[in-house]
C-alpha cells in the first residue's frame, strides 16, 4: 500500500473516530511508568545497597589512623621528667621527676593543680613503676610502694560557684580539685591522690634496681643491691586481727648473683625486671645482653638463656612492657623497637623448656627511641625518638598506626592515654598534646587472613578467639579458622549430598515413570522448605547423640547400603526377559525396603567391625590418636584406611570388571562376574588399607581424630540432607530439558537406555548439574541454624571428620548480637559477612553464566 | 559351544548396578523426608499424651515415681559395677552378665525438685507396679516456692482452711474438678491486675517522666515547660496513690482467697507436703484415665500450648505470642515485600529497555537468592537498627536516650530484613508469571487500542496472577522459618509484650517479639535443661513444620489449579 499525501487518516467508510487518547488514560499510562520505573530501580538499588553497606561498614578496618596536635604546647617544667600520665577524661596530666615531685597540671592551660613530693632523692636509689603503682628501692635496703592516681567520680552538689555554672563539656580548676560537666550534664570531680604504703625492709644494702609484678598470687618483687645480690620476693599481706592492722610479709630467696652458675659475669646488670606471673626475672645490659632467670621457685632462682636481644653494636635506649607485663619493648639507639617474649615451643633446649623469643622488629629512623609508652587497653604502644618524632605502632598487627612530631627536641617522656585518645609527650619546654584516633590498629589483611604470632604462643598461627577472661586478654581475630570451618563443613556436606541428589536426579529423570516423577519431585522439593532451625534441632539433639551412640555402624551402613543396593541389582539382572518391565516398574519400592535391610546389617556388623578392625572400641581407637605411634594401644591403623579406601576401591573394582576381559577368566554368568567384581574390590581395599599401613601413614591425626558428639560428621549429613533438594531440583530440571529428539535418536541407534543416560543426556545436562552443584554450595556455606545448633564449635582448623569447626555465619550469628557496636570485633564480623556474600557471589554467579551458556546449547540442538 | 550375550543385556549396557545405585539414592532422599517428617509428627503429637506412671521400688530402698521418658542399653563398666553396695553387687553382675555384659536402664521423670530426671537401671529394680491413684501435678512457678514443673505423688486430701473437705483421692480429684476453674480465674484476675493496671499505670507514669526529659531538651531546665511537666507529674503521681490502693487490694483479695484452699500431698517416699490449688494448672491421676479422659487431658494440653503464654522460663505453657508475632511478621514482611517485588519485576519485564543493564540486574537479583539469610541479618542490624532505628531514636525520641527505642531489634525491622531477603523470591516467580503471559495477548489488547498500563492492569496481571501469589506464598514460608537473621534483628527468648495489644496505638512495631523458629533454637539450645524441654522443642517444631508446610503445599496447590484454569486462555 502507498502512503497518501493526506496526513490525516483515512477511513475506508468514511467515518473517522477520534484517534486521540484520553488524558485520564494518558496520565494513568504516564503515572504507572513512572512508579514503576522509580519503584524497580529503586528495589533494585536496594540490592545494591547491601553489598555497599557490608563493604561501607567493614572499610575503617583497612584505614590507618591519625594523630594530630591539639592547642599550643603546655609551658611547664619538664626537667627531669621520667614519666608523665594523663587522665582518662585527658583533663589532667601529671609529671614525675627525677627529684621525686610529682606536679599535676591542667591540660587546658598548664596550669598547675598540686604538687607533691613523692620521694626524696637521697633515699631513694631506683623506682620502677606499674599501672599507678610506683616501688621505690631505697639505699637503706627498704621498699615502699606508693599509688599515684586520678580519683574520679560524678558528683550531685558542690560548694564550688564556677563548678555549678558550667557548662556541657566545660571545665573548671578550684584548689586541688578539677571539675568536669559530662555531656550528661552530670559534674565530674577529679583529684590526683598519693597514697603511700608503709615501707619495708627487704635487703641490707642499696637497692639499685627494683621491679614488681601484680600477676598471679600477690605481687612478685625482684631487687638487685648495690653488693650483687638479688632478691626474688613474694610480698603478701595478712590481716592481724588482734592488732588489727596489716602485716607484711616478704617469701623468697635472696642469693648473690655471682654465685649463680658462672654468675661471674652476671654483675652490674644496667636494668632488672621481672615478667608474667613472677616466673621470669630478666636483667639487660645497655648493649642488649639479656639474662633470663627462671623464678617459678622463688627460693631457688637459676639462670636459663642468655641472649644478645639486639643488633650487634646498637644499645638499649629505652623499655618498656606491653599491656599484661608479659612482653617486653626494647628500643634501640637507631630507634627500631624489638618486642620479646617468651614461649613454650616444642623441643626447646633451655631447662625449663622456655624460651626467649624476638617475636617482632619495628624499623627505625635512625633516631633513639628515648620514650616508650604502652596502652594498658590493647597492644598499642607509642615511641618518642630523640629528632622529636613520635611513633604509634600496634604490637601485634605491626601497623604504624600514626606518625606526628614535637619539634621540642630533646624528648624526655611519652605518655598514651587511658583510652587510647590522646598522646602526651614532655619535651624540653613542656608537654605536647596530641589527639590521636588509633581506628582499628589490631587488624590488617595481614592478620585477619594470614597467621599472626599473639603473645606467649610458639609460633605464628591462625586463630580466632575474640573474647577472654582477663583485661590483657588480646583478642585473636584471624577470620582463616571461620573460613576454613566454613569450607570443611561445606565439603562434608557435599560429600553426602551431592551424589544423593545427582543420583536421585538422574533416576527421575529418566527411569522413572512420569506419573510417579509429578508426585516424587514436590516431594522432594518440600524437603527444602524445611526450615534450617528444625535440621539443626534434629542434629543437635537427636542425630548427634545416636551418632555417637552408634558411630561404627553409621559408618558402616555408608558402606554396605549401597553394596546391598548392589546385590539387589544382581537379582534384578536375572529377571527373564518377561518380568523386566514389572522388575523396572518395582526397583524403587524394592530400594526403600532393601535400604533399611542394609542398616541393619551394618548395625549387626557393627560390633564384630569394632571388635576386628578397631581394637574392640572405635572412640577409643580414635582417641588413641594422641599416644605415640609405637605405643601398642594405638592399634593398628588398618581400619581406618579400609573404611576410606572401600569406596575407592569399589570404583576400581568395578572398573575392572568392566574393562578386563573377564568373560575369558570367570565364564559369562553375570553372578559369576558380580563375584569377581567383589572378590576384586576387596582385594584391592585390603591391599591398598595394608600398604598405606605397612608404610606407616596413619589417617588419625588428620583425616581422623578424637571423637566429639558434636562432629562433622553430623553436620556432613543433616547439611547433606539440606542441599540436596536444591542440587535435585536444579539437575533433574537440567536433565528433563534436554531435547526429547536425543533421548529418541540413541534409544533407536540401540542404546540400552543406562547407555542413553550416561552417554547423551547427562554430557548434554552437564552445565546445568553444575550449575546445581554451585547453587548447593552457595546454600552450603552459608548455612547457620544447623551449624549453630548442631557443632557450636570452637575455631579450630582440623579436617578431622570427628571434631567441630565454627563457620563464618555461625560465627556471625553467635557473636554479632554481644559486639558492641563499631568495635574492631564488630567490624571484622562484617567482614566475615562480606566474605561470606562474595563467596556465594562468586558460586552464584558463575553457575548463572553456565546455565545461560547451557541454555544457548540446549536451543541449538 | 559359546553362547554370545545379547549386547543389550550385559551389566556394563544395561547398567543395572548404577540402576540401583540411583534408585536407591532415590529411596534414600524419600525415606529421609518422610522419616523426619513421621519423627517430629510421632514425637511432637506424643509429647501431649498423658504417659502411665511408674512407681519403682529399688535396691537401695528407695521409691521412685514417675514417667518413663526413654529407655536404651548399655555396657556398664566394671567401676559401675564395683561402686554397687556389697548386697547386691553379686546379683547386678549376674544380671548384667546374663544379658551379654549389657544393662537396660530406663529414663524416669521425677520432677517435683530440681533433680527432673534419674536413670533406672533394671538390675537396681526390685518391685514396678502402676499406682492406680498416683497423680501428676503441673505447677505454676511461685514468688514463695522455688520448685515448679512436674510433680508426682499422690493426693492425700483438699484442705479448704487447712481443714480437710475431700479427703480421698477420689473425691478429692472430684472437688479439686469443681474448684479449680475459680482458683485459675482468680490468678487470672491476679495476673491481669499486675499486667495491665499496674503496668498502665507505670506506663503512664514513665510517659509523665519523660515529658520532663522532653521538656528539658526542647526548652532548657529553667524553663515553664519543665515546671508544668514537674507539676503535671507530681499530681501524676498524687492520683496514682489512690488507684494503686484500689488494685493491692483486690490483689490481697485474691491472693487470701486463694491460699485458703490448699491440697495435701503424698510423695513416693511418703513424705507429705502442701500445695495451693491456685499453684496446681492441671492434675489428673493418668493410670486411673479412661481412654475418653486421656484424650481430654491430650486435647487440653494442646489447647494450652496454642492459645496459652509460656510459663516457667518457656518450658510449660504454650506458645501463643511465638505464633502471634511469627504471623503478624510474616504479614508485615508480606505487605513490604509485595509491592516492590511486583513492582521491580514489572519493570524488569515490561518497561526497561533489553540490554546490559538488565541482565546484571537479573543477575544480581538471582544472586541475591543466594546470599546467605545470615549476611541480610547482618545488614539489618546494622543499616535498619542502628542507622535508621538510630537516626529516628535522635529525631523523635531524643527524651529516651540513652535507651534506644526504634534503634534496637525490633518487630519492623526484621519485617524489613526478611522482605529484602524475600524480594528474590517474589521478582523471580512474579518475573516468570509475566513471561508466560502470551504475547499475543499483549497484542491483542494494544491493538484494541487499551494503553500500556491498561493492558498491564486488565490483561497482564490477571493473567500473571497465579505466578504471583505462588512467590508470594512461598516468600512467606521461607520468612516463616527464617530464624538467622532473626537472632540479630530482634527475636528474644521472652517478649514482656506483644508488639499488638489493646494499649495505644495498638500496634507496637518497635518492640521485640518472639518466634517459634527462634524459640526452637533457644528452647532446645540455649536453656539449662535440654532433657525436660525436649518434648516442647518437638511440638514447637511439628508446629512450624506444619506452618511452612501449609504454606508450601498451598502453593504448590494454588499453582496447579490456576495454571489449569489459564491454560485455555491462549490465543
Amino acid at each position: 500500500m502507498q502512503p497518501t499525501d493526506d496526513s490525516r487518516p483515512q477511513s475506508f467508510t468514511g467515518v473517522v473516530r477520534a484517534r486521540t487518547t484520553s488524558r485520564r488514560v494518558r496520565a494513568f499510562d504516564r503515572l504507572a511508568r513512572w512508579t514503576i520505573t522509580a519503584g524497580g530501580v529503586l528495589t533494585i538499588v536496594a540490592v545494591a545497597t547491601v553489598c555497599f553497606f557490608l563493604v561501607w561498614v567493614a572499610l575503617p578496618l583497612v584505614r590507618g589512623g591519625s594523630a594530630a596536635p591539639v592547642g599550643a604546647s603546655l609551658r611547664v617544667s619538664t626537667n627531669g621528667a621520667v614519666r608523665i600520665e594523663e587522665d582518662p577524661y585527658r583533663r589532667l596530666a601529671w609529671v614525675l621527676r627525677a627529684d621525686g615531685d610529682v606536679v599535676a597540671f591542667a591540660t587546658a592551660d598548664g596550669r598547675e593543680v598540686t604538687r607533691s613530693r613523692l620521694f626524696d632523692p637521697a633515699r631513694v636509689r631506683s623506682f620502677a613503676t606499674n599501672g599507678n603503682r610506683v616501688l621505690l628501692g631505697g639505699s637503706d635496703g627498704q621498699v615502699q610502694f606508693v599509688t599515684v592516681d586520678f580519683a574520679t567520680d560524678l558528683v550531685d552538689d558542690v560548694p564550688s560557684p564556677a563548678a555549678k555554672a558550667l557548662g556541657i563539656g566545660g571545665a573548671v580548676v578550684d584548689g586541688t580539685v578539677l571539675f568536669e560537666r559530662t555531656p550528661e550534664g552530670q559534674l565530674r570531680r577529679q583529684e590526683l591522690v598519693i597514697r603511700r604504703e608503709e615501707p619495708t625492709a627487704l635487703a641490707g644494702h642499696p637497692i639499685e634496681h627494683v621491679d614488681f609484678t601484680d600477676a598471679g598470687a600477690g605481687t612478685t618483687l625482684v631487687a638487685v643491691c648495690a653488693d650483687g645480690s638479688l632478691h626474688t620476693k613474694r610480698r603478701t599481706t595478712r590481716h592481724d586481727l588482734l592488732e588489727d592492722r596489716d602485716i607484711v610479709e616478704f617469701t623468697g630467696a635472696s642469693v648473690a648473683l655471682a654465685s649463680l652458675a658462672d654468675g661471674a659475669a652476671l654483675a652490674n646488670p644496667d636494668q632488672t625486671f621481672v615478667l608474667g606471673r613472677g616466673d621470669v626475672v630478666v636483667l639487660l645490659w645497655n648493649d642488649g645482653r639479656l639474662v633470663r632467670l627462671d623464678t617459678r621457685d622463688l627460693t631457688e632462682p637459676r639462670i636459663v638463656e642468655r641472649i644478645a636481644t639486639l643488633p650487634a653494636g646498637r644499645r638499649v635506649a629505652s623499655t618498656a612492657f606491653l599491656s599484661g607485663k608479659t612482653t617486653m619493648v626494647l628500643g634501640d639507639d637507631l630507634g627500631a623497637v624489638h618486642t620479646w617474649f617468651a614461649t613454650k615451643p616444642d623441643g626447646a633446649t633451655t631447662l625449663d623448656g622456655v624460651t626467649f623469643v624476638n617475636a617482632r622488629s619495628f624499623p627505625g629512623n635512625g633516631s633513639a627511641a628515648v620514650g616508650i609508652a604502652t596502652s594498658k587497653r590493647s597492644r598499642l604502644f607509642a615511641v618518642a625518638h630523640a629528632d622529636g618524632s613520635v611513633r604509634v605502632w600496634h604490637g601485634t598487627s605491626e601497623r604504624l598506626v600514626a606518625a606526628v612530631r614535637a619539634d621540642d627536641v630533646p624528648l624526655r617522656a611519652i605518655a598514651l592515654s587511658p583510652k587510647e585518645d590522646g598522646l602526651l609527650v614532655a619535651g624540653a619546654n613542656g608537654l605536647h598534646r596530641f589527639d590521636l584516633r588509633p581506628g582499628h590498629p589490631e587488624a590488617t589483611l595481614a592478620t585477619v587472613f594470614r597467621p599472626v604470632w599473639y603473645e606467649g604462643a610458639a609460633g605464628p598461627a591462625h586463630a580466632w578467639q575474640s573474647t577472654g577472661g582477663s583485661d590483657d586478654f588480646e583478642p585473636k581475630l584471624g577470620l582463616m579458622p571461620l573460613i576454613f570451618g566454613t569450607l570443611k563443613a561445606t565439603f562434608y556436606c557435599l560429600l553426602f549430598g551431592v551424589p544423593l541428589a545427582l543420583l536421585a536426579a538422574i533416576y527421575t529423570s529418566e527411569f522413572l515413570h512420569p506419573r510417579w516423577r509429578s508426585r516424587v519431585k514436590p516431594a522432594i522439593e518440600l524437603m527444602a522448605s524445611l526450615p534450617s532451625v528444625v535440621l539443626g534441632f534434629l542434629a543437635g539433639l537427636v542425630l548427634a547423640p545416636f551418632v555417637s551412640e552408634h558411630l561404627t555402624a553409621v559408618l558402616l551402613s555408608v558402606l554396605v547400603v549401597p553394596f546391598v543396593f548392589v546385590i539387589g541389582a544382581q537379582v534384578w539382572q536375572q529377571a527373564p526377559p518377561w518380568l523386566r518391565p514389572t522388575a523396572d516398574r518395582l526397583r524403587v519400592p524394592a530400594a526403600l525396603l532393601t535400604m533399611p535391610l542394609g542398616i541393619w546389617l551394618a548395625t549387626t556388623a557393627a560390633p564384630l567391625a569394632e571388635a576386628v578392625l578397631f581394637r574392640g572400641d572405635l572412640k577409643n581407637w580414635l582417641a588413641a590418636t594422641a599416644l605415640p605411634a609405637t605405643d601398642a594401644r594405638r592399634g593398628s591403623a588398618f581400619g581406618g584406611f579400609l573404611l576410606v579406601v572401600a569406596p575407592i576401591a569399589a570404583l576400581l573394582g568395578a572398573l575392572a570388571t568392566g574393562h578386563l576381559p573377564v568373560r575369558r577368566m570367570v565364564g559369562d554368568t553375570a553372578f559369576r562376574r558380580f563375584l569377581f567384581g567383589f572378590a576384586a574390590t576387596t582385594i584391592i581395599a585390603l591391599l591398598l588399607a595394608g600398604g598405606l599401613t605397612a608404610v606407616g601413614c596413619d589417617l588419625r591425626g588428620n583425616l581422623f581424630g578424637v571423637f566429639d558428639p558434636r562432629n562433622s560428621l553430623v553436620v556432613g549429613l543433616v547439611m547433606g540432607f539440606a542441599v540436596v533438594p536444591i542440587v535435585y531440583t536444579i539437575a533433574e530440571d537440567a536433565l528433563a530439558a534436554v531435547p526429547e529428539h536425543l533421548r529418541a535418536a540413541s534409544l533407536g541407534a540401540g542404546a540400552t537406555p543406562w547407555q542413553t543416560a550416561v552417554r547423551v543426556v547427562f554430557p548434554t545436562a552437564m552445565s546445568g548439574i553444575f550449575s546445581a552443584i554451585m547453587v548447593g554450595l552457595g546454600r552450603a556455606v552459608g548455612e547457620t541454624m544447623i551449624v549453630v545448633m548442631a557443632v557450636g564449635g570452637t575455631a579450630i582448623m582440623d579436617p578431622s571428620v570427628f571434631n567441630g569447626f565454627r563457620t563464618l555465619s555461625a560465627n556471625i550469628a553467635t557473636e554479632l548480637p554481644e559486639a558492641v557496636r563499631d568495635s574492631t570485633h564488630y567490624r571484622l564480623l562484617y567482614l566475615a559477612a562480606l566474605c561470606l556474600f562474595v563467596m556465594t557471589f562468586v558460586l552464584n554467579t558463575l553457575a548463572e553464566l553456565v546455565r545461560q551458556r547451557f541454555r544457548k546449547r540446549a536451543f541449538q540442538l | 559351544m559359546r553362547r554370545v550375550a545379547d549386547p543389550q543385556q550385559t551389566i556394563r549396557a544395561r547398567g543395572e548396578p548404577m540402576l540401583w545405585l540411583c534408585g536407591g539414592a532415590l529411596a534414600t532422599c524419600l525415606l529421609m523426608v518422610a522419616g523426619l517428617l513421621l519423627f517430629v509428627g510421632w514425637n511432637g503429637g506424643a509429647t501431649f499424651w498423658p504417659r502411665p506412671l511408674m512407681a519403682v521400688a529399688l535396691r537401695d530402698g528407695s521409691t521412685l515415681l514417675g514417667e518413663v521418658t526413654r529407655d536404651d542399653t548399655y555396657t556398664p563398666s566394671a567401676e559401675r559395677l564395683a561402686e554397687l553396695p556389697d548386697e547386691w553387687r553379686t546379683a547386678a553382675t549376674v544380671a548384667v552378665q546374663s544379658r551379654g555384659g549389657t544393662a537396660h536402664r530406663r529414663l524416669l521423670r521425677t520432677g517435683n525438685t530440681g533433680d527432673h530426671f534419674r536413670w533406672v537401671d533394671d538390675f537396681a529394680v526390685t518391685a514396678e507396679t502402676r499406682p492406680e491413684l498416683a497423680v501428676v501435678i503441673d505447677r505454676r512457678a511461685s514468688v514463695e516456692r522455688e520448685a515448679w514443673g512436674k510433680w508426682y505423688g499422690y493426693l492425700d486430701a483438699l484442705l479448704l482452711d487447712g481443714e480437710p473437705v475431700a479427703t480421698t483421692p477420689r473425691d478429692a480429684l472430684a472437688r479439686i474438678a469443681k474448684e479449680h476453674p475459680a482458683a485459675m480465674q482468680r490468678n487470672e484476675r491476679i495476673e491481669s491486675l499486675r499486667e495491665h493496671a499496674i503496668g498502665r499505670l507505670a506506663d503512664a507514669e514513665e510517659e509523665a517522666r519523660l515529658a520532663i526529659r522532653r521538656a528539658d531538651l526542647r526548652h532548657g531546665a529553667n524553663s515553664p515547660q519543665h515546671g508544668l511537666a514537674q507539676a503535671a507529674f507530681d499530681a501524676l503521681r498524687v492520683e496514682q496513690v489512690q488507684a494503686r490502693k484500689a488494685i493491692d487490694t483486690e490483689l490481697t483479695a485474691l491472693r487470701t482467697e486463694n491460699e485458703r484452699w490448699q491440697l495435701r500431698l503424698r510423695n513416693a517416699d511418703g513424705r507429705t507436703e502442701k500445695l495451693h490449688l491456685a499453684d496446681v494448672v492441671r492434675i489428673h491421676a493418668p493410670n486411673d484415665l479412661s481412654l475418653a479422659g486421656q484424650l481430654s487431658v491430650y486435647a487440653d494440653r494442646w489447647w494450652e500450648f496454642l492459645t496459652a503464654a509460656p510459663r516457667e522460663t518457656n518450658q510449660e505453657g504454650g506458645v501463643w505470642p511465638a505464633i502471634f508475632c511469627t504471623v503478624l511478621m510474616t504479614l508485615l514482611m508480606s505487605l513490604l515485600v509485595v509491592p516492590f517485588g511486583v513492582l521491580a519485576a514489572l519493570y524488569i519485564r515490561e518497561y526497561a529497555k533489553a540490554g546490559i543493564l538488565i541482565s546484571a540486574v537479573r543477575v544480581a537479583v538471582n544472586n541475591l537468592a543466594g546470599v546467605p539469610s545470615i549476611v541480610f541479618g547482618v545488614f539489618g542490624l546494622g543499616f535498619f537498627c542502628y542507622i535508621i532505628g538510630g537516626s529516628i531514636d535522635s529525631l523523635f525520641y531524643p527524651e529516651r536516650l540513652p535507651n534506644p527505642t526504634f534503634g534496637t531489634g525490633a518487630l519492623i525491622w526484621a519485617s524489613l530484613t526478611l522482605a529484602l531477603l524475600t524480594l528474590p523470591v517474589v521478582i523471580v516467580s512474579t518475573e516468570e508469571a509475566l513471561a508466560a503471559v502470551p504475547s499475543s495477548m499483549r497484542e491483542g489488547s494494544y491493538a484494541c487500542g487499551a494503553s500500556k498500563w491498561q493492558t498491564i492492569r486488565r490483561i497482564v496481571l490477571p493473567r500473571a496472577m497465579p505466578g504471583l501469589m505462588t512467590g508470594v506464598i512461598l516468600a512467606m514460608a521461607r520468612g516463616a522459618g527464617e530464624v538467622a537473621p532473626l537472632m540479630l534483628v530482634g527475636a528474644v527468648k521472652l517478649a514482656p509484650r506483644l508488639p499488638f495489644d489493646g494499649d495505644a496505638p495498638f500496634f507496637h512495631p518497635s518492640r521485640s517479639f518472639m518466634h517459634l523458629g527462634f524459640h526452637i533454637y533457644d528452647l532446645g539450645f540455649q536453656s539449662q535443661n535440654s532433657e525436660a524441654n525436649k518434648p516442647m522443642v518437638f511440638t514447637t517444631t511439628l508446629l512450624l513444620i506444619g506452618v511452612v508446610l501449609f504454606l508450601n503445599v498451598t502453593a504448590v496447590w494454588l499453582r496447579s489449579r490456576l495454571r489449569r484454569r489459564f491454560v485455555g486462555a491462549q490465543f
